[in-house]
């Protein structure tokens, strides 16, 4: 259990910049989740914490002590590969003992053979047996145990990955996409069961992935990354509701975001298309801003309601609630999510308005910075 | 390609296999035959496959001065009798073990980290220390035979199991072939090691050696028959000393002589010299269908 502090890291491979300053105190027994698209470095910072990889600039401490010196064996964290990275020719049982065995085994009690006769070793390997057992029992994996990898299925693999990593109470868990080997039914059973164990272990989690919505579940806070920025830290509600760059806004949220393109006038009123958006006004003036709604804050109304203009291109059935993706008028398409009862009343091919909310738009600048808004509820 | 062939080009297909079969199995076949011949049957060409096996006469036991009636031998024990009489064909063949199997261990100890570090650690020059690899490859060995010869004479080490050892002790090819293996095995399984806390070292012995198996076995059965086999460079150079002579050098010692050629120990020399080879290769047959396989990996 251990606080993790990353300062300012750089990498880069060649020419490539990687990493440009990345930043972030995580707190002890925090779950945080390290979310952004293929490429964007996501891994590389794993690895630079785990001491794997060297940093070009930056500090990395853990329990506020400096271990960018430190090899990886020494850090006391585990990790756990999205490969899993099981050593093939060993036991589920051995799988899980290296750990225990490189650490506690003297070099002389680890020799094949001659190893067993060394004073010591019998007491040692005894208390090695009692801990797998332990953690085999805690992840119901018992009855593997003489298994090699190759006769498991991807989700008894993860969980020997996981035991690997628990067996010798690491200070921070690193997991660097651990379910995309998955499919999706056990992956949404898996991310239950490891936000479980990390309330059980209360240790701290690094947790990399690329797939929102296990961010979005399983986080205390999110850390969003592009490009090899951090570009907000934040609890998974706020990156949702108060994303502070257009950039993420994009990123978190299924469907996306609808980014429409507006006017502000002297007086910090905003136009999309042809339609004022009444009671928000913007904190830039007479400018050309974005402007982002959530899927959920945009609704279809009757073709002749105070709306933009458009047509229902297509419309999706999700059971209990419908997507219904439109055409602009003035260009551009949309998506809204409305309740499923809204199928009686539009379909596909249909000419309707969308009726923006407001209250839950989000305003963006030219470069994508978040903007103030100011809501003022007409009288 | 199964069931979509019609039974026509199946059976061209055997036909052809069947072909070249009988052409690498031949030699094996006539080797087998006239070890198990009398001199007389295999001149004539008679006697089919194992001979009558009619007793005949051994002219050199007539020569020491025997009477004719105690010098009657079944063809058979005839030839592979002398095959160890005549020549110390046991002590040939555990300097054939001890020479290969040296020859083996240490080439694999030198192989696995030299792969090892050409495969998975990032080092400067580490490009151009491969590309020496493959330049080494197409070295033949003849030509490099006299300046080795040279050096050992130099040293002194001609005439001794050194001199068959050491110069066979880096193979290129087995540094070649494990590190194209080694870059098939994830890096993930190294990274997780090191966290593990083994160092270079275990990673390599502990999880490099025991996943790499069935290329080891294949790299085992080209050094091992290439030396097993090897009559050229026991013969530059072990020059006099008997005592250090090789199976496929003791073959020599029936060639020519002052009693003409004996093709039926010969031959039972040879089919000596061969046995453990098929013998150990149909015990690792298995091993190499079997495999250790990297499927626990994804
Ligand atoms: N050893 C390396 N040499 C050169 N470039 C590298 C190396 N490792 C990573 N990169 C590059 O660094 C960038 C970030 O890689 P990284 O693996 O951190 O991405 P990621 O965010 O984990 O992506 P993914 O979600 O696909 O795993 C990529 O463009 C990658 O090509
Ligand atoms: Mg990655």
């Amino acid at each position: 259990m251990a606080s993790v502090t990353i300062r300012d890291i750089e990498k880069s491979f060649g020419s490539v910049n990687v990493l440009n300053g990345v930043s972030v105190d995580i707190e002890d027994g925090e779950f945080i989740v390290l979310v952004g698209p293929s490429g964007c470095g996501k891994s590389t910072l794993l690895r630079i914490i785990a001491g794997l990889e060297q940093q070009n600039a930056g500090n990395i401490s853990i329990a506020d002590e400096l271990v960018d010196n430190l090899h990886a064996s020494h850090r006391d964290i585990a990790m756990v590969f999205q490969s899993y990275a099981l050593y093939p020719h060993l036991t589920v049982a051995n799988n899980i003992s290296v750990p225990l065995h490189m650490r506690r085994l003297s070099f002389l009690q680890r020799l094949p053979l001659l190893g067993r006769f060394m004073p010591g070793h019998k007491e040692i390997m005894d208390g090695i047996k009692r801990d797998v057992d332990e953690v085999t029992e805690t992840l119901g994996i018992g009855a593997l145990m003489d298994r090699k990898p190759g006769q498991l299925s991807g989700g008894q693999r993860q969980r020997v990955a996981v035991g690997r990593a628990m067996v010798r109470h690491p200070r921070a868990f690193l997991m660097d996409e651990p379910l995309s080997n998955l499919d999706a039914e056990l992956r949404v059973h898996m991310r239950a069961e490891i936000a479980e164990l990390h309330r059980r272990l209360a240790t701290t989690f690094i947790y990399v992935t690329h797939d929102q919505a296990e961010a979005m579940t399983m986080a205390d806070r999110v850390a969003v990354m592009m490009d090899g920025d951090l570009l907000q830290v934040d609890t998974p509600s706020n990156v949702y509701k108060n994303p502070t760059d257009i950039r993420v806004a994009e990123f978190i949220g299924s469907p996306k975001i609808n980014i429409l393109a507006a006017q502000v006038d002297g007086a910090g009123k905003i136009t999309v298309g042809d339609r004022m958006l009444s009671g928000l006004y913007s904190s830039v003036k007479g400018e050309d801003i974005q402007v982002g709604v959530r899927p959920e804050a945009l609704t279809l109304a009757d073709i002749k309601a105070e709306g933009l203009p458009c047509r229902i291109v297509h419309h999706e059935n999700m059971g209990s609630e419908a997507y219904f993706h439109a055409e602009l008028n003035i260009g551009g398409r949309v998506i809204s999510r409305m309740d499923a009862s809204a199928l009686d009343t539009f379909a596909t091919g249909q000419e309707a308005s969308i009726v923006i909310d407001p209250q839950n738009a989000l305003l963006f600048g030219k470069e994508g910075q978040r903007l103030a808004s100011k809501i003022e509820v007409a009288a | 390609m199964l069931g979509n062939s019609s039974p026509m080009a199946e059976a061209l297909k055997h036909a052809v296999l069947i072909v070249g079969a009988l052409i690498v199995i031949l030699p094996f076949y006539v080797m087998l035959s006239y070890s198990m011949k009398s001199p007389n049957e295999i001149l004539t060409n008679t006697g089919g496959f194992i001979g009558s096996q009619e007793k005949m006469v051994d002219d050199y036991c007539i020569k020491l001065g025997n009477p004719k009636k105690d010098c009657y031998r079944t063809p058979v024990f005839f030839n592979y009798g002398s095959a160890f009489e005549k020549a110390p064909l046991v002590r040939y063949l555990l300097n054939g073990v001890f020479v290969t199997l040296s020859i083996f261990i240490i080439q694999v100890l030198v192989a696995l980290p030299c792969a090892y570090a050409l495969s998975k650690l990032r080092f400067w020059g580490r490009d151009v220390v491969f590309a020496m690899v493959l330049v080494c490859l197409l070295i033949p060995v003849h030509a490099i035979a006299l300046p080795i010869y040279l050096m050992l004479a130099k040293v002194g080490l001609t005439n001794s199991y050194a001199a068959l050892i050491i110069p066979w002790t880096i193979s290129v090819f087995g540094i070649f072939l494990m590190r194209q293996f080694f870059m098939t095995i994830p890096d993930d399984l190294i990274d997780a090691a090191r966290i593990d806390g083994m160092s270079e070292f275990s990673i390599v012995w502990k999880v490099m050696l025991p996943c790499a198996v069935p290329a080891l076995m294949a790299f085992a059965i080209f050094s091992v028959v290439a030396h097993w086999n090897d009559y050229f460079w026991p013969r530059v150079v072990i020059t006099g000393d008997r005592s250090y002579f090789t199976p496929p050098l003791g073959l020599r010692e029936f060639t020519g002589g002052a009693d003409g050629d004996f093709y039926g120990p010969i031959m039972a020399t040879a089919t000596i010299i061969v046995t453990p080879l098929i013998v150990a290769f149909l015990l690792a047959q298995r091993k190499f269908i079997e495999g250790i396989t990297l499927s626990g990996m994804k």
